[in-house]
């Protein structure tokens, strides 16, 4: 509570609120004036709603505090002046006097943002407390809106950084952002090795705060800096989840019970020689990246999942090298993408295939809007990249053939995939597919992968736009099997067990077998 | 599976719930239990209509049980006759040519 002398100052930055007093009453302007001024703040007036807002305009925002205003004015009212005061300065805090009291003039004013709303005659005590209220409220807000602009400002910069820093080399990036807030964990990063040597990373901080952006800023520099040093990626990872253990989860910054301290990061990495015509993969807790042969068969890079950096000193971190061909496209993707399609039960391919399709068209993809998280994506071009005719990947799965059971909840998710990325799809076309697929996953789980269970059938949907054309591909582990050649002799008895060969015979408009029948590739026109 | 027991000449008229998929178990038992019925010498029928209006599936599993029952029924002299409503489910019966083997219907779908 201020007493008489110092009831304006403001002790935590040692200045003087200021207020306007705006009255069309001579004595109760000079009145209410000289109060103030006793009281300690910094006080100018005027005598109508013009005069005032002309009072305002030539000042800084932010130069008031408080206005303290009559209602009733000729001309123009209190609720004239407090409407201009929310399009000028909406955190400037109003409080009205007025002699009248009635309910819809009350309703009205709060109505439109008044702080506070005193009777004539002002009751002094009254009167210093809602001025008080007013002026904390305009400095929160203040506050508040100069945190907002902040926050926007490092989203800006990490937008920059996120879009600039992948330029050069014979690769080509595409980024696909969705932040949930303006500045947040995941991030993206290409650093060029050497001219056929690149390193792609794509983090994701737990959190979408500004402390996530902190710490996903600082792992990026440590990368970019230790690869400078040829300093292998895995023992990068292995550095920054050391220094996440015993550093950052130790320091006793933090506030006492601050929920903040616990952080983890997940990360893909792919470092690509264009020259030796390989990748190497690494993830700690992050979707695995798929690797796009040049005419679009799709092969996953490394496990997903694992623990991300941060949570145990004895993760397993470990990066595995692929053979790729001359050039071929790399995705990658936070987990955000990941959540989003399995809160749909769709392949995480699919929507980013839709992603892909609404940007290009320059139309939103309102799916991601129901993202609890950030989402990020990246398609990397690699040299001459994917055959532009060749196929996007809708699906790519691996199944077990002690999982035989769930073949109706895979069956579900090609056809949702299917669905979400070709909208208008035919049904009889998503039912061939999901017949014939599901006849050829069960037959080598069933066959190929007889002598071998351990190894699994691998499952992918790829899409073609330009023809409209659907191919689906199976593989199994196994030696094949010489009862898919007779398929070519497709014969009418009512033997049983050809009935699945039929079907994959007969639904796809054309059908390949190849390694004695371990691998089976079935095309469906989608219209 | 709703079963209409006839000892009146009509067929027996079997109500398939869902699809005719390996993964739907009830269908898969009431199919076999239906094939074992059709053998048996105390039954009180001796056509069968299979109703599939519910069905907008039938893989391999499905088609060998079809099969079943319809080789059952026409060994004692029987007919079995299929009604459905998926034009999938047509097209699946047509491809594997069993729609030159036994009646089929099409039946609208009901209105839920």
């Amino acid at each position: 509570m201020p007493n008489d002398t110092n009831g304006g100052a403001d002790t935590a930055n040692n200045s003087v609120s200021r207020l306007l007093v705006v009255d069309d009453d001579v004595v109760s302007r000079e009145f209410l004036t000289t109060l103030l001024t006793r009281w300690g703040f910094e006080v100018m007036d005027a005598e109508s709603v013009r005069s005032a807002q002309r009072l305002l305009a030539a000042r800084d925002l932010g130069t008031f505090d408080c206005v303290i205003t009559d209602y009733r004015m000729p001309d123009l009212s209190g609720l004239d002046l407090l409407s201009w005061i929310r399009e000028w300065d909406p955190s400037l805090a109003t409080i009205f006097l007025t002699g009248e009291g009635r309910n819809s003039i009350v309703l009205d004013s709060f109505r439109g943002g008044v702080v506070d709303f005193l009777p004539k005659p002002v009751e002094p005590k009254l009167l210093r407390e809602a001025i008080q209220n007013a002026v904390a409220r305009t400095k929160k807000e203040r506050q508040m809106a100069r945190m907002a602009s902040a926050v926007q400002d490092l989203g800006r910069a990490q937008r920059w950084m996120l879009n600039s820093n992948h330029g050069g080399g014979q690769s080509d990036v595409a980024l696909f952002c969705h932040p949930k807030l303006d500045a947040g964990g995941d991030f993206f990063s290409h650093v060029q090795l050497s001219p056929s040597r690149d390193f792609f990373l794509l983090t994701d901080v737990s959190g979408h705060d500004l402390q996530a952006a902190y710490v996903s800023a600082y792992f990026q520099g440590i990368v970019r800096g230790m690869l400078e040093r040829d300093t292998p990626p895995w023992k990068i990872f292995r550095y920054f989840n050391h220094f996440l253990l015993e550093e950052w989860q130790k320091n006793d910054t933090f506030r006492p019970g601050a929920q903040t301290r616990e952080v983890s990061l997940s990360a893909t990495a792919v470092s690509v020689d264009l020259q030796e015509q390989t990748a190497t993969a690494l993830t700690s807790g992050a979707p695995a990246p798929v690797y796009l042969t040049p005419g679009g068969y799709a092969q996953r890079l490394g496990q997903s999942g694992g623990s991300p950096l941060g949570w145990f000193p004895d993760a397993s971190i470990s990066a595995l090298t692929y053979g790729i061909g001359d050039g071929g496209d790399i995705l990658m993707w936070s987990d955000g993408l990941e959540d989003l399609a399995h809160a749909r039960n769709v392949d995480p391919l699919a929507v980013a295939y839709r992603w892909q399709r609404a940007k290009a068209a320059g139309s939103p993809f309102p799916l991601l809007n129901e993202s609890d998280d950030d989402v990020l994506m990246a398609r990397i071009r690699l040299s001459g990249g994917c055959d532009p005719t060749s196929f996007h990947p809708l699906a790519l799965e691996e199944y077990d053939a002690a999982d035989i059971g769930k073949i109706d909840e895979w069956m579900d998710r090609w056809r949702r995939s299917v669905r979400l990325a070709i909208p208008g799809i035919s049904e009889s076309v998503e039912h061939d597919l999901a017949l014939a697929s599901r006849e050829a996953v069960l037959n080598a789980l069933q066959h190929g992968c007889r002598d071998c269970p351990q190894y699994p059938v691998s499952f992918q949907i790829g899409y073609r736009s330009s023809d409209n054309l659907l191919r689906t591909w199976v593989q199994d582990p196994g030696p094949g099997h010489e009862e898919h050649l007779r398929l070519d002799e497709p014969g009418d008895e009512l033997g049983g067990a050809h009935f699945g060969l039929q079907l994959i015979k007969r639904l796809p408009r054309a059908v390949k077998f190849e390694q004695q029948g371990a691998s089976v590739t079935m095309d469906f026109n989608s219209f | 599976m709703e079963q209409n027991l006839n000892s009146d000449g009509k067929p027996l008229t079997v109500r398939l719930r869902g699809d005719l998929t390996s993964g739907n178990d009830a269908s898969n038992k009431a199919m076999m239990e239906l094939a074992q019925a059709a053998r048996s010498e105390g039954r009180t029928w001796r056509d069968v209509k299979l109703d599939l209006t519910e069905a907008r599936m039938i893989d391999s599993v499905g088609l060998n049980l079809i099969v079943s029952v319809f080789k059952a029924v026409e060994k004692n002299g029987g007919r079995l006759s299929l009604a459905y409503s998926d034009p999938n489910v047509l097209r699946t019966l047509a491809f594997t040519r069993l729609d030159k083997r036994m009646d089929l219907t099409k039946v609208e779908p009901r209105t839920k």
